[in-house]
């Protein structure tokens, strides 16, 4: 079968050498297979960048073939049943039919399989033995091993398209889309489901869906500064072993805990007071604590819609005061005041705000209330917040979010190629749901995490020629006053005329020009001023 | 600043209901009904948004001048927008070559009501119907406008209308219930859709609305959205009670409220023009520091008309009367206290309360005169159920 439409868009991740395990993969093993669904459950799963369970949908799934066996993605091998197509359009009269194409060219790891015999478990790809039919995959994989998208016929394709444009987070651009008719005329009359499996294994989402929501805000808060650059780097690739922190990393209560959260979902435990330890290192155990049991207790609740996460943070710290150490109960009841004031008529500035509670945990919390959502947080400044301030908060955010409540604007960033920071954020998620889960689902190799802008350029041993230019260019485009030039003239007299508004100085021979970066300036403007969206592409490409 | 234009909602946002509203055919006549914060305007821009993308003539119609700035503003490119009168009077000319009809005005402010049945005769004698562009027609808060109006369009051959309301937030007299429009437009009950799930309020703010809900068959009042465990929520709303004589402090908390997200837009709705120009006065000389600057603060009533930003955040002032079909992030009601009850049927006052407090995103509070003569009267239809509408002194 030949894809015979128009194809759009290149491949949604950047294509990395694959492992060389082309040994034990025999003749038989299917490079795609077909996952069959309706057009607002595809989208669904694009926006939340995971090929995902019923469960995932929430409120808005539409019974598809996916319900058949919860739990599990069941991918066709070859052709799809009619069976299959009918249930994905069952539940209402507008639903169309699509498939999307999977690579498993890359996926490894213990599956079911339905095959002549019933269903088996194997190892794929090893033990596919080429008879089976259908791959029941442990939920969720990443959208990014969608190879493309695929509609009986082009007005299916064009209402899809219409449709997805409805929507903030729908990024179809980001995958190819063609027709593939005979894929749909010529379905197979094998029964679906064929069998059926009772057992309904929870399969972790919402923490993994925060996590996304944290690396895209880390991301686009990692201008901030070393310490910035250093969270978002520990949120996508996380450090094994905690003596590989920075310093500034490791002494902060948050983002100290930032990289076990990241690997495993779970709050760090309540660390036990030694006697006499003192009123900081109380305070730090407090914050981290109150942060992250936060953050789970946020997602613990995520289906609660119409209740406002504000509401969720003080129902969250109106419950936890009663364990906090008597010594410290005081800040964390003023802190509760606080949060709860900003539900009624105001009595403070933010500014009045921000300087009664001076700790990020405190202020993320007081951003927490005073602004809806990521797009909201990345619009706010304020000077009194530094830079622990905007992580904690950032982090706040994006588990509040979620990656499907990001907007596609913040999806990706200026120069980075189409779906790259996707590709990288859904291959991580599933990548943190199966280790939740404990299964040993491999989707494949990883790609590779989108470098924050301050990273490419701030290289601790100095600038090379490359990252230079390239703050030049980015100073020149953002008007900041970090240059300056030293132009140095051989001996001689020199003519110096006015005119035209300027002063030219004739001399011979060519002058030599230094323009000169005050990298602290820079590092500053970069940090606080806004970057020009048109420079940062250009400078992206200069770095890569 | 733009924070308020509208943005595209997210797939998660929309309903199912929704989602089969999304799907209706480019062409033919469709009717959405559903209460307060169900969403009706959102499809009616995305359905406005799609015929602008595709090429379509298209017009989007509106009850009036504040709405159709507010559609106007939200929308995130330029919106084909007309209030339903004015238009529908410069087409009745453009093809009848007469003026529309009308009654002699018996309100002292002049208004004289349109004669539709004289109308409906005018169209009826011409020989032929002349050939005109008709466009695509998407008409919001479609219960405000009388049913002979359709009945007109109908027979003037405009063939596609999507039409949402809600009976139970019509405004005008000349009002269309849901049968009648559906009548008109010869769509079968059975093919109208419903939207129940609140996407507006919050669960606090959907159930103190829920209070005032008089009930109407026609429109269902939309499904609470889940409670939270505890139902005694901070974000309950408040019924402040003040001095009078300190309006001045009120005021600067209003304005400290507008500070701390001046991207958000207040609606202050008050009883009467009395109120509204008191709140208007002070709000707008009151002195105090805040972070940003001074937030715009702008009211509005019958016979003027500003430039409201929508779009923008900020404090607007306006009376009960013409905040149907807004939609705010914080909603206040100014001095409620001066609202009429009628012991013998307070349903009138509490359909207006019901229509202001679910205008509200996230949060109402309420403003009451301490000692105000009118309380007991007004106490007849407020919550007595602290966790439902909390009370505190200012």
């Amino acid at each position: 079968m030949s894809v015979t439409g128009e194809l759009f868009g290149p491949l949604p991740i950047p294509e990395t050498a694959p492992p060389d395990d082309s040994a034990r993969r025999s003749v038989a093993t299917p490079q795609v297979a077909f996952l069959v669904t309706n057009h607002p459950n595809l989208m669904y799963m694009l926006a939340a960048g995971l090929v995902m369970p019923p469960a995932g949908f929430g409120a808005k799934y539409y019974r598809d073939p996916l319900a058949s066996f919860p739990g599990r993605i069941p991918l066709f091998v070859g052709r799809v049943p009619k069976a299959a197509i009918r249930l994905a359009t069952s539940e209402r009269r507008h639903l169309k039919p699509v498939i999307a194409e999977i690579r498993l060219d890359e996926l490894s790891g213990t599956v079911q399989a339905i095959g002549p015999g019933g269903i088996r478990e194997i190892r794929f790809p090893d033990e596919f033995h080429g008879a089976e039919s259908v791959l029941l995959i442990p939920a969720p994989l990443p959208v990014s091993l969608i190879k493309s998208i695929l509609f009986p016929s082009p007005d299916e394709r064009k209402t899809f398209n219409e449709t997805a444009a409805d929507f903030g987070n729908v990024p179809v651009r980001d995958f190819r889309r063609g027709t593939r008719k005979n894929l749909f005329a010529k379905a197979s009359d094998d029964p679906w489901p064929a069998t059926r499996e009772e057992a309904n294994p929870h399969v972790p989402l919402q923490v993994p869906q925060a996590a996304g929501g944290i690396m895209a805000m880390l991301l686009h808060q990692a201008h901030r500064g070393e310490l910035a650059v250093d969270a978002c780097r520990q949120a996508f690739d996380p450090y094994n072993h905690a003596d590989d922190y920075p310093g500034a990393l490791a002494g902060d209560p948050i983002l100290s805990a930032l990289s076990d959260w990241i690997q495993s979902g779970v709050a760090p435990s309540p660390t036990h007071l030694a006697k006499g330890a003192d009123r900081e290192n109380m305070r730090h155990m407090l914050h981290q604590r109150l942060f992250w049991e936060f953050v789970a207790h946020l997602l613990s609740r995520e289906h609660d819609r119409g209740v406002n996460a504000e509401e969720i943070l003080l129902e969250f710290l109106h419950g936890a005061l009663g364990a906090v150490d008597e010594r410290l109960k005081p800040g964390a009841e003023k802190l509760y005041e606080t949060l709860r004031s900003l539900a009624g008529l105001a009595g403070a500035t933010p500014s009045e705000l921000f300087e009664q509670r001076q700790t990020p945990m405190a202020r993320a919390m007081i951003l927490f209330c005073l602004r809806r959502n990521c797009a909201d947080l990345l619009d706010f400044d304020h000077p009194a917040l530094r830079e622990p301030d905007w992580l904690a908060a950032a982090i706040l955010f994006g588990a509040r979010d979620g990656w499907l409540g990001m907007p596609r604007e913040l999806r990706t960033l200026p120069g980075l190629s189409r779906g790259e920071l996707a590709a990288a954020v859904s291959h991580r998620m599933a990548r943190l749901a199966h280790r939740m889960a404990g299964t040993d689902l491999d989707p494949g190799p990883c790609p590779p995490r989108v470098r924050p802008l301050r990273e490419l350029l701030g290289e601790s041993d100095g600038w090379r020629a490359r990252e230079r230019s390239a703050a030049l260019e980015l100073s020149r485009a953002c008007k900041w006053d970090c240059v300056s030039t030293r132009v140095s003239f051989t001996k001689g007299e020199y003519r110096m005329t006015v005119g035209g508004g300027s002063v030219h100085i004739d001399l011979p021979g060519e002058p030599r020009i230094s323009p000169k970066i005050d990298r602290d300036l820079f590092f500053e403007y970069l940090a606080n001023g806004r970057v020009d969206s048109r420079a940062e592409a250009k400078v992206r490409k200069l770095l890569r | 600043m733009s924070g308020r234009s509208f943005k595209l909602p997210g797939i998660q946002d929309l309903s199912k209901d929704q989602d089969t509203v999304l799907a209706l055919p480019r062409d033919g006549r469709h009717f959405i009904v559903g209460g307060p914060g169900t969403g009706k305007t959102v499809v009616a821009l995305l359905r406005a948004r799609r015929h602008q993308r595709n090429g379509d003539p298209y017009l989007f119609l509106v009850f009036n001048h504040i709405l159709n700035q507010a559609s106007r503003q939200l929308f995130d490119a330029e919106l084909d927008s007309e209030t339903w009168m004015r238009w529908f009077h410069r087409l009745f000319l453009k093809i009848t070559g007469e003026s529309v009809p009308k009654h002699a005005s018996k309100d002292t402010d002049g208004f004289e009501p349109i004669d539709w049945n004289r109308a409906e005769d005018v169209i009826d004698a011409m020989p032929s119907v002349p050939d005109f562009e008709r466009p695509f027609l998407v008409i919001d808060e479609g219960q405000d406008m009388p049913p002979q109006f359709y009945g007109c369009l109908v027979h003037l051959g405009f063939e596609n209308f999507f039409v949402v309301a809600d009976q139970n937030q019509q405004i005008t007299e000349e009002n269309s219930n849901r049968a009648d429009i559906a009548n008109a437009l010869g769509i079968d009950a059975n093919e109208v859709i419903e939207l129940k799930a609140n996407h507006r309020n919050t669960w606090p703010v959907a159930r103190l609305a829920r209070h005032f809900y008089t009930g109407d068959p026609a429109t269902p009042p939309p499904d609470l959205p889940m409670q939270p465990k505890d139902s005694a929520t901070a974000s309950t709303p408040i019924l402040y009670c003040y001095d009078e004589t300190k309006l001045d402090s009120v005021a600067r908390r209003i304005l400290l409220t507008a500070d701390q997200d001046p991207r958000k837009l207040i609606g202050v709705l008050v009883p009467n023009n009395s109120v509204r120009q008191r709140y208007f006065d002070t709000l707008r000389s009151v002195n105090v520091r805040l972070d940003n600057p001074q937030p715009s603060v702008e009211t509005f009533h019958s016979g003027h008309r500003p430039e409201l930003a929508f779009n923008q955040g900020g404090i607007l002032i306006i009376n009960a009367q013409a905040c149907k079909g807004l939609e705010f992030d914080t909603v206040i009601l100014a001095d409620v206290d001066e609202h009429n009850v009628r012991a013998s049927d307070p349903d009138p006052t509490k359909r207006r309360f019901y229509v202001m407090v679910a205008r509200a995103r996230e949060r109402v509070l309420m403003l009451m005169k301490r000692d105000a003569a009118r309380v007991r009267y007004l106490e007849t239809i407020l919550p007595a159920d602290r966790t439902v509408l909390r009370r505190e002194e200012l």
